[in-house]
């Protein structure tokens, strides 16, 4: 039984976690860098720590003071929101190795789908369909036209630890390969620290669509079905929508089948 | 996942609580959060998919504390805090009057979300209080989210992923 939650985060979903702590009667820590002493996650949590100064990466990414401030205020749990430390894997072994409970997936499952040129071998193996791409990391120029010529063009080359636009360069032709193919290496490499590309089709027009997936450490998995994605500007989603006005049922049923049989793998 | 044509594709896979995990709360009557922290603390899912069943329709505005023509950040005092309210009207945002907006964070300050037995009656829902919400003080994405909601491709569902930024271009 979880009895203390430490919420390594800030803003609405610090406030989201809070409320639903409250419902289940477990008491909340917030974190908070000196500029946020005043945030509303702060004055609605049971408690509250200062973790550092406005700099995220003195606070809310300070994963020695995070541990501190569970450690100091006998927090059981840390939920990390999304984005800061949510997708560390990292941060979620140290949060284990310290005896709490990360609220999240294992920390394995994080770095093999953080990864992704990793995560694109595993849904392969899994019989999930890819964009067609190269099968992992790209290792040089030469070998980047080959593959470019058999997938054929346009084509995107994408950064294997990158997120977002960051380290995703098209090109249209065989022409703009090369310089696609440096700016997108230097761009993970000062963005993410590791400059290993990959590259995929370039599709046209398509739609942005997710499935909610949840499982339990019982093996247990469901699906709350699809959202609709697609209103993004330089890849930063603006508005979603659920169900998705594109999918029909039939699809929807499809679609879920596959990737709850692969999630349960 | 990226659709096109009757055909998809994996991309990616995100281990965490998405931003937009309210619209799918909306259309299940789950609590995704709870639900998180009941299976983290070694409880069994609660619900078999058989019991999850989609119902109406959903959509979240994300609310950036950003000028809605350069989409350029800024920071400072909410002088003047109104949420709209209403039935199937949800606001996720941890802002109030007086607050400063600091500069060093992501600049999502607050999510709106609607939800309506049917796609048309969420999209009505979304016009009305996006008219009622009152953000003083510092610029917002609010009237972005006004124009996009009236275009003719919003209102049909017949977007995809290149076409905000196509709008945008013909706004300039």
């Amino acid at each position: 039984m979880i009895k203390k939650i430490l919420i390594a985060n800030r803003g609405e979903i610090a406030l989201r976690i809070i409320r639903a702590c409250q419902e289940l009667d477990i008491k909340t820590v917030a974190v908070h860098s000196t500029i946020d002493e005043h945030a509303m996650h702060v004055r609605l949590a049971d408690e509250s720590v200062c973790i550092g100064p406005p700099l995220a990466s003195k606070s809310y990414l300070n994963i020695s003071s995070i541990l501190s401030a569970a450690e100091v205020s006998g927090a059981d749990a840390i939920h990390p929101g999304y984005g800061f430390l949510s997708e560390n894997a990292k941060f979620a072994e140290i949060v284990n190795e310290h005896g709490l409970i990360f609220i999240g997936p294992k920390a394995q499952h994080i770095s093999e789908m953080g990864d992704k040129v990793s995560a694109r071998t595993a849904m392969k193996k899994l019989g999930i369909p890819l964009v067609p791409g190269s099968d992992g990391a790209i290792k040089n120029l030469q070998e980047l036209k080959k593959i470019a010529k058999e997938i054929g063009f346009p084509i995107l080359i994408k950064a294997a630890s990158g997120g977002g636009a960051k380290g995703m360069k098209v090109a249209e032709k065989a022409s703009e390969l090369e310089e696609a193919w440096n700016l997108a290496r230097s761009e993970a490499k000062s963005g993410f620290g590791d400059d290993t590309v990959y590259l995929e089709r370039y599709l046209a027009n398509p739609r942005h669509i997710e499935f909610q997936l949840f499982a339990d450490s019982f093996g247990n998995v469901v699906h709350f079905g699809e959202r609709d994605c697609s209103l993004q500007r330089r890849h930063q989603k603006v508005l979603e929508e659920a169900p998705s006005p594109a999918l029909n049922e039939e699809e929807r049923v499809k679609i879920s089948k596959i990737i709850v049989k692969a999630e349960k793998n | 996942m990226l659709y096109e044509k009757e055909e998809f594709f994996f991309i990616e896979m995100n281990t965490r609580i998405q931003v937009e995990h309210p619209i799918t709360e909306m259309i299940t009557g789950f609590d995704l959060v709870k639900e998180q922290i009941n299976v983290a603390g070694g409880k069994k899912l609660s619900v078999k998919q058989r019991d999850i069943k989609i119902k109406g329709h959903s959509i979240e505005c994300r609310i950036n504390s950003e000028d809605p023509a350069t989409f350029v950040p800024n920071a400072g005092t909410i002088k003047n805090y109104h949420a709209p309210g209403g039935v199937g009207v949800r606001i996720d945002s941890a802002l109030y009057s007086g607050y400063k907006v600091p500069p060093n964070y992501d600049s999502l300050i607050a999510k709106l979300i609607v939800y309506g037995n049917n796609r048309e009656e969420a999209i009505l829902k979304l016009k009305i209080a996006l008219k009622e919400y009152v953000i003083d003080g510092i610029n917002t994405t609010l009237s972005l989210h006004e124009k996009i909601i009236s275009e003719n491709e919003f209102i049909s569902g017949n977007y995809d992923i290149r076409w905000l930024e196509k709008f945008l271009k013909n706004n300039d």
